[in-house]
């Protein structure tokens, strides 16, 4: 047998099996560098063995309970936050959009003297496009409250759950039809939008609703 | 000190699972098999025992928040190690105090050593160890002591500290280089 550190730290672990454990030894009986480093192996379990043990504080127990609580309440509160907040936010901005530049278009210059100027300015950017981004806007939202609702779906009463799958179900259906009955009418295009928010809103406040 | 039995691993695991799906009391019992060992580790890692004491509560409330982690054949508290060394980092680093003494020169002086036959009190121990142990960086100080008092192996620790396999064994090995020479001052001494 070679000389082998890591059999010599074994055998004082007492990882080795019998027959190993007795070449191990026997070998570092014939070798003084082995002897010599077992000697130390075994020095320093002891030195490991020999130290008193500190015991755990016994109101370590009750701090943990409390943090474990309060960090439940936390991850709670940042549940909520992440869907007021997150898909709340995805909402807005395309409610900002809308609000923006669908209901505002027009931009009132302001003087310096903090009086409107003559004549109103027309925003550049024209309806459609406006409407097209308004609308990109409000699928994004809608996705990602969709699934939303289907993560926290299950901890829904059934009942409860089918009725919004009823209302959500029916919603969408006139999203598309209003959105294919508008075509390309501006005036259409805004009303169909409408039944995008009415949809936004079902589905979130089902999703709130879940919350603990 | 040898490896766990496997009905031991298995336990945890099993402890792991159902306090991971929120049984209480399956996290309680893991916490009375293990705070013992986890508290010990960061009293060696922060040498006070107040900080100690504080790192272990925040050392299972993390446990708490990520036991669905656990996998099937993890073994339980190399796990939590893995949880309260980075508790003990942090807790080094918000407080500065854990300047390690150099170490060079440490193998020479291991060498020249008188033979480690050696008696040593509880309290010697502690005195003997607490000063090698100041003398190691944050995580030589990790892997020696899941090595040496916990009873983990390479290949645990490895896991644990995200390491290679290769640089365990070199760390322990000077660890214990330093261990050695600062037991050799000791035997010194007493001769």
């Amino acid at each position: 047998m070679m000389c082998d550190e890591e059999k010599l730290a074994g055998l004082v672990r007492g990882e080795l099996g019998a027959e190993e454990a007795r070449a191990v030894e026997a070998h570092a009986e014939g070798c003084a560098e082995c002897a010599e480093e077992l000697r130390w192996l075994r020095a320093e379990q002891k030195l490991f063995a020999a130290r008193t043990r500190p015991a755990v504080p016994a109101h370590a127990w009750q701090g943990i309970e409390r943090r474990v609580v309060l960090a439940r309440e936390g991850r709670a509160h940042r549940r909520r936050t992440w869907v007021g907040v997150g898909a709340m936010g995805t909402f807005a901005a395309a409610a900002a959009t809308l609000i923006l530049w669908v209901h505002r278009p027009l931009h009132v210059a302001i003087n310096d003297a903090g009086a409107p100027a003559a004549a109103p300015v027309m925003v550049a950017e024209p309806a459609a496009a406006t409407l097209d981004r308004a609308e990109q806007e409000y699928s994004r939202a809608i996705e990602v409250l969709d699934a939303d609702w289907q993560t926290r779906r299950g901890a829904v009463p059934a009942e409860r759950a089918k009725k919004v799958d009823r209302d959500l179900s029916r919603l969408k259906e006139l999203m598309n039809e209003n959105k294919a009955i508008a075509g390309a009418d501006v005036e259409g295009r805004r009303r169909a939008l409408r039944t995008y928010s009415a949809y936004m809103r079902t589905v979130q406040a089902a999703v709130l609703e879940e919350q603990p | 000190m040898s490896a766990p039995q496997p009905q031991v691993v298995a336990m945890d695991a099993a402890l792991a699972a159902r306090a991971g799906a929120g049984d209480a009391r399956a996290f309680r019992q893991i916490y009375e098999r293990h705070a013992p060992a986890v508290f010990r580790f960061l009293a060696d890692m922060l040498r006070d025992g107040g900080a100690a004491d504080e790192a272990t509560q925040e050392t299972f409330v993390r446990a708490h928040g990520r036991l669905t982690s656990v996998r099937d054949g993890d073994k339980l508290l190399a796990w939590l190690f893995g949880i309260a060394r980075n508790v003990a980092l942090e807790t080094l680093r918000r407080g500065k105090r854990d300047v390690p003494e150099e170490d060079a020169g440490l193998e020479r002086r291991a060498a020249d050593a008188p033979g480690p036959e050696i008696e040593l009190l509880g309290r010697e121990a502690d005195a003997v160890l607490g000063s090698a142990l100041a003398r190691l960086s944050a995580d030589r100080r990790s892997a020696l002591l899941m090595y040496m008092d916990h009873g983990l192996s390479y290949g645990e620790i490895a896991t644990t500290m995200g390491w290679s396999l290769a640089k365990v064994k070199i760390e322990i090995h000077r660890a214990r280089l330093v261990l050695r020479g600062e037991l050799s001052q000791y035997l010194g001494e007493e001769t």
